[in-house]
C-alpha cells in the first residue's frame, strides 16, 4: 500500500483504505479532524476498512508500523476543489456565479486566500506568488 | 725464734715487688695496644663506612625504584580500572541512546506532537515505552530499563502527564530538574536528584524529537534510570552531583566530596586519609559538555593492601641490606685483621725501639748530668784549692827566706815548697780537665811549627837535672805545620816526654819521631825502661792511674789522661803502640794545617 501523499476530499467523503502492499499496516490519524486508527490489516483482509471523514479539516495520515509513511487528507466543506499539477497550474471548472474566497493550501502550515466575484459563464485567472 | 706475725708482715715486700712491676711495664704495654688498636679500629671504621656508603646507596636507589614501580603499578591499575568502567559506561550509554532513537521515530509520538494530539501524547507513549520501563513492582537491577519518562515541548518546557498516569512518578521538585532552556539538538545526559525513597539519583536521557515534517526539533523525550548497578553497591564508588556525593559509604561522603574538585576534571585526584588509612580518589566525569548540571562517577581505592605489599616489600629489602652490611662488617673485619696484622707488629717494634731508645736517652742524660755535676766540682774544688795553696807557696818561701834556719830545716822547707808546686800542677790539669769534661774548652787553632815546638820541649827536658844520662834521638823534619792551639800541643808534648823521662831507666834512651801519615802527622815518643805489663796497659789512659813500676816516681796520674783528652780535642789522637822489651813507645797525632 501506499498513502498518497495527499487527497483532498469534500466533507463526509468515505474512504477506503487497501492494503496494497505484501506486508501489514496500521493507518492511524490524531489529527483532530478524525482521530481513527485502523489496526494492523494484511493486504487480503475484507472488508477494506473504511472511514468517513465528517469534521473538514486536514488529517495527517500515519503507519504505525512504517514510521516514514505519512498522507495527508484534506476534509473540505466544498465541493469545488482541485488538486494543481506539479507546475502549479489549476483549473477549477463548474462554479455557479457569486462571491467566493479561494484558498490554496500549501502544506499545514501555510494557506493562501483571495476573494473572488465569478460572473456568469466567465472564466477568471488567479495566481498566487 | 721465728714468730708468725712478723714473718707475716716480712712476705709484704717481696709481694710488693711485683705488682711495682706490673704497673712499671703495663703503662707502655698499653700504650702499645692503644695505638695499634686505634690503627685497627679506624681501619675498621673506614671500611665501615664504606660498606654503610655503599649499602645505603643500593638502599636508597632501591626504594626509589621501589616507589617509582608502585607508582607505575598503581597508575597502572587505576588506568585499567579507569578504562573498564568508562567502556561499561560507554557502552551503556550507547545502548540507552540508540533505544531513545528508537523510541523518538514512533510514529504515534510524532503524530501526538506534530498533529496536535497532545492529550494522546502520553496515552500513546504507554505503548510504545512499555518494553524499557520497569516493571513497578521489580526492583531488577538493570540498567537498561526505564523508572520514568517525560516529553518536553519545543521550549524545553515538560510537558506534565495526564494525572495518575503510569509515566513513572515524580515530585514537582524532581520534574523540575528534567526541563532544560530549549529542547536539545543531540541526546543530553543529566542526573537528578530523587526526592522519594530509593535510589537517590536518576539518570536522564533526553532525546530530540525532530519533525519528520520542516526538519525542526519539536519536542524532545526524557527518560530516567538508575544510574549504574545498585544490586552489588560498591563502597568505594559514589556519584558526585552538585558539590553532594551519593550512593556509597555515607558516612566518608563529607570527607570526600571536599577533596574533590568542582566542576569534576577527569584522572586521579588526590590521596585522602579516611580513618587514618590513606585512600586514592579518582573521578570520570559523566556528562562532560551536557546542558545538565555536571555529574561525576567518584572511585575511593584503600591502598591498605599496596601499602601492605610495599612495607612488606620495603622490610624486605632493608632485612637484605641489613643482611648486606652485617656480612659487610664481617668481611671488613677479616679484611682489616689480615691488613692490620704486619702494621700491628711494626707499631709494636717501633714502639719496643722507641722504649728503648728513651731508656738509653735518659741513662744517657742522667750520665751526661753526672758528669756536669763531677766536672763542675772538679773545677770548682780546683778554683777553691788555688789560692790556698799560692797563699801556702807564699808562707813557705817567705819562711825560707828567714837566716836563723838551719840547713835541715831549709832543706825541709825547700821540699815543702816544691810540693806545693806539684800541687799547683795538679789543680791546673785538674781545672783543664774539668773544662774538657764539661765541654767548655775551646781550642784557637793556629797553624804551629811542631819541629821548633819539639825542638824546644827537648831544650826544656836537658835543662831538668835528672836528665843528664839520657841519650835524646830525635827524627824530625826541618818544619812541620800542624793545626792547634799552640799550649795544649806543648802541654801534650811535654807530658809525653815527661813520662819518657821519668819511666826511662838510668842511662837510657829517648827518640822522638815525626812522620807524615795518611791520618795526619805523627809524633812517636820511645823510651827506654821496664815495659807497663800487660794486664795494666789498658788503663793508664784512665784519670789517677799509675804504673806499678812508678810507686817511687813523681806523678799524680794525671798527665796520659790529659794528653789524650787534648790530642782528641785537636782532632787527633794519643795511643800506646808498644811496651815491652825494654821500649815503651806512644804516639800522637795532629791534624796538618
Amino acid at each position: 500500500m501506499c498513502i498518497r501523499d495527499s487527497l483532498a476530499i469534500r466533507v463526509g467523503t468515505r474512504v477506503e483504505f487497501p492494503n496494497l502492499d505484501d506486508t501489514f499496516h496500521n493507518i492511524f490519524s490524531y489529527s483532530p479532524a478524525k482521530r481513527f486508527d485502523l489496526g494492523r490489516y494484511r493486504p487480503d483482509e475484507k472488508p477494506v476498512p473504511v472511514q468517513t471523514f465528517d469534521t473538514p479539516g486536514l488529517v495527517t495520515l500515519r503507519c504505525d508500523i512504517h514510521e516514514h509513511m505519512r498522507g495527508l487528507v484534506l476534509v473540505l466543506p466544498t465541493p469545488h476543489f482541485v488538486l494543481t499539477a506539479a507546475d502549479g497550474r489549476y483549473r477549477l471548472t463548474g462554479l455557479p456565479p457569486g462571491r467566493y474566497t479561494l484558498k490554496v493550501w500549501l502544506d499545514s502550515r501555510t494557506t493562501l486566500s483571495r476573494p473572488v466575484d465569478l460572473a456568469a459563464d466567465s472564466a477568471l485567472s488567479v495566481d498566487f506568488p | 725464734m721465728s714468730k708468725p706475725e712478723p714473718q707475716s708482715s716480712r712476705s709484704e715486700p717481696p709481694a710488693y715487688t711485683p705488682t711495682h712491676a706490673l704497673t712499671s711495664e703495663n703503662p707502655k704495654s698499653k700504650i702499645q695496644n692503644r695505638k695499634s688498636l686505634t690503627y685497627r679500629t679506624r681501619l675498621l671504621l673506614a671500611f665501615m663506612l664504606v660498606v654503610s656508603a655503599v649499602t645505603a646507596g643500593g638502599l636508597v636507589l632501591a626504594e626509589r625504584n621501589l616507589a617509582a614501580a608502585f607508582s607505575r603499578e598503581l597508575e597502572r591499575t587505576f588506568a585499567a580500572e579507569l578504562g573498564a568502567q568508562r567502556r561499561v559506561q560507554e557502552l551503556r550509554q550507547a545502548a540507552l541512546a540508540e533505544r531513545c532513537r528508537a523510541l523518538v521515530r514512533k510514529p504515534r509520538i510524532h503524530a501526538a506532537l506534530e498533529d496536535g494530539a497532545l492529550d494522546l501524547l502520553y496515552p500513546s507513549a504507554v505503548d510504545e515505552l512499555r518494553d524499557i520501563m520497569a516493571p513497578t513492582d521489580s526492583a531488577a537491577p538493570g540498567g537498561l530499563r526505564a523508572e520514568f519518562y517525560r516529553f518536553l515541548d519545543r521550549h524545553g518546557a515538560v510537558i506534565a502527564p495526564p494525572a495518575s498516569f503510569a509515566a513513572g512518578a515524580l515530585a514537582p521538585v524532581e520534574t523540575r530538574q528534567l526541563g532544560l532552556p530549549r529542547a536539545p539538538d543531540s541526546p543530553q545526559l543529566g542526573f537528578i536528584v530523587r526526592a522519594a525513597s530509593g535510589a537517590p539519583v536518576s539518570e536522564i536521557i533526553t532525546t530530540p524529537i525532530v519533525s519528520g515534517e520542516s526538519g525542526e526539533v519539536i519536542a524532545a523525550l526524557v527518560l530516567g534510570f538508575k544510574p549504574f548497578s545498585t544490586a552489588a553497591p560498591d563502597p568505594g564508588r559514589s556519584l558526585w552531583l552538585g558539590g553532594r556525593l551519593y550512593f556509597g559509604d555515607h558516612s566518608r561522603a563529607g570527607d570526600i566530596a571536599r577533596a574533590l574538585s568542582a566542576p569534576p576534571t577527569p584522572g586521579v585526584g588526590a590521596s585522602l586519609a579516611l580513618d587514618g588509612v590513606p585512600h586514592l580518589l579518582f573521578q570520570q566525569p559523566l556528562n562532560p559538555g551536557s546542558l545538565y548540571p555536571p555529574a561525576a562517577e567518584v572511585n575511593v581505592y584503600p591502598l591498605t593492601a599496596f601499602l601492605d605489599r610495599q612495607r612488606l616489600l620495603r622490610w624486605r629489602i632493608l632485612g637484605a641490606g641489613g643482611l648486606l652490611l652485617l656480612g659487610g662488617f664481617a668481611f671488613s673485619r677479616i679484611l682489616v685483621n689480615r691488613l692490620s696484622r704486619p702494621v700491628e707488629k711494626l707499631a709494636v717494634d717501633s714502639a719496643a725501639h722507641l722504649a728503648g731508645r728513651v731508656r738509653a736517652e735518659a741513662a744517657l742524660e742522667s750520665t751526661h748530668e753526672e758528669l756536669q755535676r763531677a766536672a763542675r766540682f772538679s773545677a770548682d774544688a780546683s778554683h777553691q784549692l788555688k789560692t790556698p795553696v799560692t797563699v801556702l807557696r807564699a808562707g813557705l818561701e817567705e819562711l825560707l827566706a828567714h837566716d836563723r834556719l838551719v840547713p835541715a830545716e831549709r832543706e825541709s822547707l825547700a821540699a815543702l815548697v816544691h810540693q806545693t808546686y806539684r800541687l799547683s800542677g795538679v789543680i791546673e790539669d785538674l781545672l783543664l780537665l774539668s773544662r774538657l769534661d764539661a765541654g767548655r774548652l775551646r781550642l784557637d787553632l793556629v797553624p804551629v811549627d811542631l819541629a821548633a815546638l819539639i825542638a824546644a820541649s827537648v831544650d826544656d827536658l836537658s835543662a831538668l837535672p835528672d836528665a843528664s844520662g839520657l841519650t835524646v834521638e830525635t827524627d824530625l823534619p826541618s818544619t812541620l805545620v800542624i793545626s792547634a792551639e799552640r799550649r795544649f800541643a806543648a802541654l801534650i808534648l811535654q807530658n809525653l816526654l815527661e813520662n819518657a823521662r821519668k819511666y826511662n831507666r838510668p842511662a837510657g834512651r829517648l827518640r822522638l819521631a815525626v812522620r807524615t801519615t795518611a791520618d795526619g802527622v805523627e809524633l812517636t815518643v820511645g823510651n827506654t825502661g821496664r815495659a807497663i805489663p800487660a794486664a795494666a796497659q789498658a788503663r793508664i789512659f784512665e784519670r789517677f792511674h799509675r804504673g806499678a813500676v812508678g810507686e817511687n816516681v813523681p806523678g799524680y796520674g794525671l798527665g796520659l789522661n790529659l794528653a789524650r783528652e787534648l790530642a782528641r780535642l785537636h782532632g787527633g789522637d794519643l795511643r800506646l803502640v808498644r811496651s815491652a822489651d825494654d821500649w815503651t813507645e806512644f804516639a800522637v797525632t795532629f791534624r796538618p794545617a
